[in-house]
């Protein structure tokens, strides 16, 4: 009866799903990815490689060994702080493409503490640059939801143009104000003392982000699925008409929403200038931000998806290293990448609908 | 005026599921008149005009343009023979000039010589009096200007037969003065000027022939100056009416349940849809208010929800003042309301019954400790809605989008009075049900206002209107026309009011 047809050419037919399996959330991701290394064989065939041989390479170089394993974890760090956060804001349809810039905001407000709150313990000191990280950026991601919330100002238009305005930020204060007085022409700050450094764990460069991610996206899960403010969030995303006629401020939601969802990507920055580079430098974080956005959309702004394809991501990324060693240039990992997203991309539609066959029958 | 027939249709009949809307319906309109189609909504003026520019087509009868029998497939087609449509919708682009938006569209149009369509343009707009500057960006136009962009559009493909959708329904006095001004000289000019309406006084001032449906059905054709208002509103809206009221217990009490003084709202395009209404609405009666839909009962109920901002007035409930609560506030004071979209207002269709079912009850302590949820306490309670109100779905976890309208409503309903509220804002509540679906939703309300709640029942429908009235009031243009214990007034006079063309009498609007 609500059922919404789209009828193609011929007699293929494309029916919504009423109620989407369980087991279909799962196996359709799994054979989207499966779908694109497919995709990809057929590139790497062309270029004279052995497909079998690369993805064998990828697999040793991001799982075989406890340091491509951590690696592997180290990249998945900031990716999935951002994917979580930012699909906290996705999950109401408020499309924070902001995270780069919070990021790099959170990351400099964590430098900022750091270097200027000298003689206390590490314990002080980091909880001071974490607070410090969450609040700015949230407080920066304050910007394009008041100005949606006041002048309906489109917020995805707004936080691309402050990605620039808060990388750009970072880039003045590394080569200008904050730079390094003994780091020659290098663009970054003076090294953090020993309080401001997060240690690393089991020999690798995996740091204390990853608790923080993993809580982070365990937090939210609960949020959403479990709490008031959680139905009144998926309400507002389903429908904000909806949301008001049963009584919820959504004005309110969405600032409050936003302000997490920043804050959270603000993270990923302090997370990572004192976990990895013990200082703010430039590139601390290529691609996360971007990337971020598109973990949150491959994992449908569930934020446990989030961390399950951000360490898929991580993997590439570390896979994707090591077959350089073939002699296979970086942008056959990014094809490999963008074909795998495109099958995922692709792939939802196999989740919402059904597809039928009517031989010869019309409507 | 001549003679001169230049739409002939003939035993015009349209068949929709469920509903016959076209039965034998002739219809002639002659060159240089400008030609009213009147009736309720749903009397079949919108089919048989889709008809007419091929939108539709009829399942039976004929169609003859200017002596010639013709058969379209498409608006293409009725175009081509001079016969275009100005949607109530604007169908323009608004990052584009109005010169682009005229050509849109046009295929033997390939390169766009601004400079000689600008005086294309400009020399259209002088001939009609339009006046229109060829290079202003649809956006940056009023929807009046918007209008006179769509009517250009048409005159630029050279249709001399033009029919309009209730033109007037969003412009301003001032606006709907200019536009049959506009019309008139395309008239004078022997154009062929028909406009959809349901407002007797536009009727009676602009037009020189009517034509009424009612049902589906020719009620008749006559000339302005043989008619009156009153003959008129007695042709639209008469007919039997089902007197089985389903109202039977008379319980009205004196206590005011909700006050409404001198409310004025504003709709979304910024002019006054609730134009100073006062009422009161007291315990154990539904207020029935008749009248067209469009006439500012939307806007009415959703300031009355503290959905839609006031332009002015205040709203009392209870005797507390709550113009200013928040809707969550008036819902904790026990406001319920049931819109009139069902789907894109009241239900999200994506989600679980359970999860609509909680839509008013999840912030209860009876479900929320401290923030988490008690989804097995809210799935008891949808299956109890589903039992008690005999809802067909599969279960509570089942999405709304899977069930009938009937059993949606139903579903908004249990929603809506499980709380016990002390007044019922009600639109339409049935609008698009079946019989039996119709039924149990009269009982519902039947019960709660015996009960002692306050309902306010919207309707267009005038049997539901005297099927469960205790008091009637007809909204007409933003404002009432009075109000009347249901048994003290008469279809006349409701028809009337519904035309705009006399009050009801009774307790005044004030």
């Amino acid at each position: 009866m609500m059922d919404k047809e789209r009828r193609g050419r011929g007699s293929l037919r494309l029916i919504r799903r009423m109620d989407i399996p369980g087991w279909l959330r799962l196996a359709v991701p799994a054979a989207s990815i499966a779908g694109g290394f497919l995709f990809s064989a057929i590139f790497l065939l062309g270029a004279g490689e052995s497909p079998l041989e690369v993805y064998g390479v990828m697999l040793q170089g991001a799982f075989g060994s406890s340091y491509g394993l951590g690696e592997t974890v180290v990249k998945m760090i900031p990716l999935m702080l951002v994917s979580v956060g930012v699909s906290f804001a996705f999950k109401m349809q408020i499309w924070n493409a902001g995270g780069e810039g919070q990021l790099h905001i959170g990351a400099a407000a964590a430098t900022f503490i750091i270097l200027n709150l000298k003689g206390y313990d590490r314990k002080t000191t980091l909880t001071a640059a974490f607070l410090a990280a969450f609040f700015c950026a949230g407080l920066y991601g304050l910007i394009p939801a008041v100005m949606k919330v006041k002048w309906n100002v489109n917020e995805l238009i707004t936080c691309l143009m402050l990605n620039y305005v808060g990388t750009l930020l970072i880039s003045w204060l590394i080569q200008g104000p904050w730079k390094d007085p003994a780091g020659f022409a290098f663009p970054r700050t003076a090294k953090f003392p020993r309080a401001g450094e997060m240690p690393a764990f089991f020999g690798t460069r995996i740091h204390a982000g990853v608790v923080m991610g993993l809580l982070a996206a365990l937090l939210l899960w609960f949020i959403l699925t479990r709490t008031r403010w959680g139905f009144e969030i998926q309400l507002i995303g389903a429908n904000p008409k909806v949301a008001e006629y049963a009584g919820i401020p959504v004005k309110r939601y969405i600032l409050a929403v936003m302000f997490v969802s920043a804050g959270i990507a603000g993270i990923a920055g302090m997370s990572e200038v004192c976990g990895i580079t013990h200082r703010l430098q430039a590139n601390f974080a290529a691609q996360v931000g971007p990337s971020g956005m598109t973990i949150a959309y491959l994992a449908q702004c569930h934020p446990l998806g989030a961390v399950l394809v951000s360490f898929l991501f991580g993997a590439l990324l570390v896979g994707g290293n090591s077959i350089q060693k073939l002699g296979l240039p970086v942008s056959t990992v990014q094809m490999i990448q963008g074909s795998i997203l495109f099958f995922v991309a692709a792939g939802t539609m196999f989740m919402n609908y059904q597809i039928q066959w009517k031989g010869g029958s019309r409507e | 005026m001549s003679t001169q027939a230049t739409v002939e249709m003939k035993g015009i009949c349209k068949e929709f599921p469920s509903t016959l809307a076209n039965d034998q319906v002739d219809f002639t309109a002659y060159a240089g008149e400008i030609h009213a189609l009147l009736g309720e909504n749903g009397a079949g003026k919108s089919t048989l005009m889709n008809i007419l520019t091929g939108v539709l087509e009829q399942d039976k009868g004929e169609i003859w343009i200017r002596k010639k029998r013709v058969f379209m497939k498409s608006p293409k087609d009725a175009l081509s023979l001079g016969i275009g449509m100005i949607y109530q919708h604007f169908k323009l682009v608004k990052p584009f000039t109005v010169a682009e938006n005229i050509v849109l569209g046009m295929e033997n149009v390939r390169v766009l010589n601004k400079r000689a369509l600008e005086a294309q343009v400009r020399e259209l707009s002088q001939e009609y009096k339009i006046d229109l500057n060829p290079f202003s960006f649809i956006w940056q136009l009023s929807i009046g200007e918007q209008q006179r962009v769509e009517i250009l559009k048409v005159l630029y493909r050279r249709a001399d037969i033009l029919i309009l959708d209730e033109p007037t329904a969003v412009l301003t006095p001032e606006e709907v003065k200019e536009l049959f001004q506009t019309l008139r000289s395309m008239a004078k000019k022997g154009g062929t000027i028909i406009f959809i309406t349901h407002k007797m006084h536009e009727v009676m001032e602009f037009a020189d022939r009517i034509t009424v449906l009612r049902d589906g059905r020719l009620i008749g054709t006559m000339k302005r100056e043989e008619t009156s208002e009153q003959e008129l509103a007695r042709l639209m809206v008469g007919r039997e009416i089902s007197t089985g009221r389903r109202n039977r217990e008379n319980t009205v009490k004196s206590q005011e349940q909700l006050r409404v003084k001198d409310l004025t709202v504003l709709n979304d395009k910024r002019v006054k849809a609730v134009d100073g209404l006062s009422f009161q609405l007291f315990a154990g009666e539904i207020l029935g208010v008749a009248g067209v839909s469009g006439n500012g009962q939307k806007e009415l109920m959703e300031a009355l929800a503290g959905l839609r901002p006031r332009a002015g007035g205040q709203i009392f409930m209870g005797g507390q003042d709550i113009s200013r609560a928040s809707p969550r506030e008036r819902m904790d004071q026990g406001m319920a309301f049931i819109p009139e979209d069902r789907y894109g207002f009241a239900l999200v269709p994506s989600m679980t019954v359970m999860e609509n079912a909680s839509l008013k009850c999840y912030r209860d302590s009876r479900f929320n400790r401290g923030g988490v949820l008690d989804y097995r306490g809210l799935e008891q309670q949808a299956r109890e809605f589903i039992k008690e109100f005999e809802i067909k779905v599969g279960g509570p976890k089942s999405l709304v989008q899977s069930m009938s309208g009937g059993n949606a409503q139903k579903l908004i309903l249990a929603r809506e009075t499980a709380r016990e509220p002390s007044v019922i804002l009600a639109s339409y509540p049935v609008r698009g049900l079946d019989i039996k679906a119709t039924e149990s939703i009269h009982q519902i309300l039947v019960k709660e206002k015996a009960r002692g709640a306050g309902v306010l029942l919207i309707s267009e429908d005038l049997d539901e209107i005297f099927q469960l009235s205790d008091r009637v009031a007809v909204m007409y243009e933003g404002k009432l026309m009075g109000i009347l214990p249901i048994g003290q007034v008469t279809l006349d006079q409701i028809g009337m009011a519904m035309a705009g063309a006399a009050r009801l009498g009774g307790e005044d609007d004030g």
